[in-house]
């Protein structure tokens, strides 16, 4: 029972950070048809502007975290408006995109990689301390991480299901020319998208950082499982994603109560595979016509 | 020393070229003729590695494992496609780099069997022995004084030449043909009778066997393995020479090796006044920039044929 609730604990940490990185890659699947390969890159960018605005030039923590989520906000609307509107324009396929995508998150990691180098980078925060609250210990950034996510997804979900820009997300990622016909501002929309699959993108990252290590490949190492909660949670369903990365989390981190932790990362990869094979429209997902 | 003199570092960096065009050949025959999206094809050459060295390290002749390891590649191949290939392209996708990786952390926990992170030693058997009489065989013939690496050199590009060949000739094939029809429109072609999953399942062991073979070189070239060898940036990279050459097009997939495996580790000859992982970091942003530059503006490649693309 002790394991069980500690390596729930352990889940529920790393699942809100999968989480927080399949929302916005689930959106943006959904509405834009990306499959985007640099999403991990963009959390991990958002790990390094935090470690700058936080280590190099001694803010305190919440400011780096919100500078982050601006400025992989504003690097999400940046892709839009460089590569991925004029793409779509010149009616670029899925698999083009994703190729591309491919390239452009060789790019951001490599220059991270030039920039800052390999070595890993610690945000300011005191990662030694945990609460012993009886049966169970839980340390100060899995509080951090988890208290924060919470919020934080309440507030996106409380946002999709009730404002309107929210329903006329969920709205895009139903059907986009059904949405463009009623008379949604689909272009206003996309920016929204953006700005919140980058901003979701840049905290996962800083919280990404702050739970395990900043690397240049932080985020690429993440985004399988990112892949595997939004397929899990059916792609273009937020609500999906959320669930799907927390349920990945806890899987991961149950498995380990019978099998090597060193096969944790295989553990997702294999729910991933089952998941397509024998739901693939998601295990929240509906049934829906393709192609 | 000059490296642009060093004969060893250049047969080395050709070397890697060759077993790269052998491994992206692979990749032509899924992604090119058939339309299939397989980003976990390292772990096929990966197999065609551990496989051999596996083997050999268990007493297996060097000459039965080679054969062994192929096939194994291959029927990874079909285990592989068997419940994955009637998914979506972008889920295929996803599903075989997972495939790949779930290989790797498997080789990287069966450390007592595969080494795991410490590597396997003496992976590739006889290859030294039958190196060294190469090269007698060459001094007798008056070519004294060869650099250790010509042999494997050359080997690897009359291979990769033989496997182009034989591609050719498949291409000139009725099955070919009939791949291309299941790319293009693949209601068409089962409409019309044609067996589209077992076809693409084919495709896909062909491919895989060659990947597989690539492997049995690059255990000759890299003497140990290491689970690194296979993460799935290989995939990538083989992705930025299929694009770079041309989809389709196997003198291209050749070109593209070059190109590729110079950027990667040819460029050292360069004195940049920087430190030598920047340069690193910065090999990789081109190629990472060449994906981007050629899916935005050439996206059939440099001798690809538009009308063979099929990237919806």
């Amino acid at each position: 029972m002790e394991t069980f609730l500690q390596t729930t604990i352990n889940g529920l940490a790393s699942g809100s950070i999968y989480a927080l990185g399949a929302i916005g890659l689930s959106l943006v699947y959904a509405i834009l048809k990306l499959v985007n390969f640099a999403h991990g890159d963009f959390m991990t960018l958002g790990g390094y502007v935090a470690f700058v605005v936080n280590v190099s030039l001694g803010a305190p923590l919440v400011v780096a975290a919100a500078a982050a989520v601006a400025a992989i906000a504003v690097v999400g609307l940046i892709t839009e408006a460089v590569i991925w509107r004029p793409m779509r324009n010149r009616g670029a396929g899925v698999m083009q995109l994703l190729l591309l995508s491919i390239g452009l998150a060789f790019v951001i990691r490599n220059l991270i990689l030039f920039g800052w180098g390999g070595q890993e980078k610690r945000l300011d925060i005191d990662n030694t301390r945990t609460f012993d609250l009886g049966i169970v210990r839980i340390s100060l950034i899995q509080v951090i991480v988890i208290s924060i996510a919470a919020v934080v997804l309440v507030a996106v979900g409380v946002m999709l299901r009730s404002t309107y820009v929210g329903k006329s997300m969920r709205a895009l990622s139903d059907s986009f020319d059904l949405a463009e016909v009623s008379g949604i501002d689909t272009r206003r929309v996309v920016t929204y998208t953006w700005v919140l699959g980058g901003g979701l993108a840049g905290l996962a990252g800083v919280l990404a950082g702050i739970f395990t290590t900043l690397r240049p490949d932080t985020g690429f190492l993440l985004l399988l499982g990112i892949f595997a909660a939004v397929i899990l949670g059916g792609i273009g369903n937020p609500f999906g994603a959320l669930v799907g990365g927390i349920a990945l989390g806890l899987v991961q981190e149950w498995s380990t109560n019978w099998i090597t932790p060193t096969y944790k990362e295989a553990i997702g990869f294999v729910v991933l595979i089952l998941v397509l094979l024998f739901r693939p429209n998601g295990v929240l997902g509906h049934a829906t016509r393709t192609g | 020393m000059d490296p642009l003199l060093a004969f060893g570092f250049w047969a080395y960096v050709l070397t890697v070229a060759g077993v790269y065009a052998i491994f992206v050949l692979g990749l032509q025959v899924q992604v090119g003729d058939t339309g299939l999206l397989n980003f976990g094809h390292v772990a096929f050459m990966a197999i065609g590695a551990y496989s051999l060295g596996l083997m050999v390290t268990n007493g297996i002749p060097t000459i039965v494992a080679i054969p062994i390891a192929v096939v194994l590649a291959a029927i990874a191949g079909v285990l592989l496609g068997l419940p994955t290939l009637r998914l979506r392209g972008d889920y295929f996708a996803i599903v075989t780099i997972a495939a790949g990786e779930i290989l790797r952390i498997l080789v990287q926990n069966r450390q007592d069997e595969t080494g795991g992170t410490l590597g396997l030693r003496r992976a590739s058997g006889a290859w030294r022995d039958w190196n060294d009489s190469m090269l007698d065989w060459l001094d007798g013939l008056g070519l004294r004084d060869l650099d250790r690496r010509v042999p494997l050199l050359v080997i690897t590009w009359v291979t990769a030449v033989l496997v182009a060949l034989l591609l050719m000739h498949i291409g000139r094939s009725p099955w070919r043909r009939t791949l291309r029809a299941v790319r293009e429109n693949e209601d068409a072609a089962a409409a019309v009778g044609k067996p589209v999953f077992r076809l693409k399942l084919q495709a896909l062991a062909l491919g895989a066997a060659i990947a597989g073979l690539a492997g049995v070189y690059f255990t000759f070239l890299q003497t140990s393995l290491y689970p690194e060898n296979f993460e799935p940036i290989v995939t990538f990279i083989g992705f930025a020479i299929l694009i770079l050459g041309g989809i389709g097009s196997y003198f291209g997939t050749v070109l593209g090796s070059i190109v590729i495996a110079f950027i990667i580790s040819g460029v050292r000859f360069l004195d940049f006044p920087i430190a030598e992982d920047k340069v690193a970091a910065l090999r990789f942003v081109v190629i990472g920039l060449i994906i981007m530059g050629m899916m935005a503006f050439r996206p059939q490649g440099l001798f690809g044929k538009k009308e063979e693309l099929h990237l919806d």
